[in-house]
């Protein structure tokens, strides 16, 4: 009984990808908490190879790495929500997400994977002002916890405004 | 496709390469006719050996580096751009793109561009003194 419950109020995120009444999100866990990104940004879950530092690069770019042919930069999102490293290990995991032109590589403490919720359950963030509630674009309370929804693009133009030098 | 000869040099105990055709001349380390430069984001030579003389607007600059290591031939595909998020964050434009070589990434120096934002540093600083 309880996992028909269950399945009619967190239907499979996949086939919920493309349906109008819930959306899809990516969970990953950041500083501690659980962050998502909407679903439809993530292109893959991909293992790190060794990872390249680049000169005169900002703590948010861990570098650049290998997969399957393609260059790809690695960013700590913890960099630029707190100022803080994500402890990586051997084998750690990354997603691969495309927004707009930028496709890039984002490394988690976890990722934990798709969920799906109500547009209804996703609620405005705190306002804004310099710390994590600067890059949120929703949060949500959902039966695992509270959950606060990444805006990746904005995200990114953050950090590219950070890397010009002053 | 045609080949790219890459001189690979190293500072600071990392490898970089930097097309061939953009050096003049290797210089050593006593050599008083090159206008050195010692230290860049690449970092500062431990043991600068020698130098990689370029044109730089028209003069003869010498990037310091530990050693030189040799030109090789490489097929024109192993060389990539940097991805564009890594372009937009890094605070140079003196990286030009990624040379992939075995398991190995080197990143593929545009040293006229490396050398001026150097020069442009050290008199930032001599300001600042």
């Amino acid at each position: 009984m309880r996992s028909q419950s269950l399945q009619r109020e967190v239907p499979d995120p996949w086939e919920a990808l493309g349906s109008p009444d819930h959306v899809s999100l990516f969970v990953l866990r950041l500083l501690g908490e659980r962050y998502a990104v909407e679903a439809n940004l993530v292109q893959e879950v991909i293992r790190i190879g060794p990872i390249t530092r680049l000169p005169a690069a900002p703590a948010f770019l861990l570098g650049v790495f290998n997969h399957r042919g393609e260059i790809l930069a690695l960013m700590d999102p913890a960099q630029l929500l707190a100022e803080e490293n994500t402890p990586l290990a051997t084998g750690s995991r990354a997603a691969i997400v495309q927004s707009g032109e930028w496709r890039l590589a984002m490394v988690a403490e976890a990722l934990e994977g798709l969920i799906s919720v109500p547009p209804a359950a996703l609620e405005s963030p705190p306002a804004s002002g310099p710390g994590p509630s600067e890059f949120l674009k929703y949060v949500a309370n959902t039966r695992e916890g509270p959950l606060a929804v990444l805006d990746l693009a904005r995200m990114i133009d953050a950090a590219r405004a950070r890397s010009i030098p002053g | 496709m045609t080949d790219r000869e890459l001189l690979l040099f190293s500072v600071d105990g990392k490898r970089h390469a930097v097309d061939a055709g953009s050096v003049q001349r290797i210089a050593s380390g006593r050599d008083p006719e090159a206008d050195w430069i010692l230290a860049s984001i690449l970092g500062r030579p431990r043991c600068p050996r020698r130098g990689l003389v370029v044109n730089v607007d028209g003069e003869e600059r010498a990037l310091a580096v530990d050693g030189v290591e040799g030109i090789e031939r490489v097929p024109a595909g192993v060389v990539s751009p940097l991805p564009p998020f890594a372009r937009a964050a890094i605070r140079t434009a003196g990286i030009a793109g990624v040379v992939v070589r075995g398991d190995e990434l080197l990143f593929l120096v545009d040293l006229p561009q490396l050398i001026r934002e150097s020069s442009k540093e050290s008199s930032l600083y001599a300001q600042d003194e």
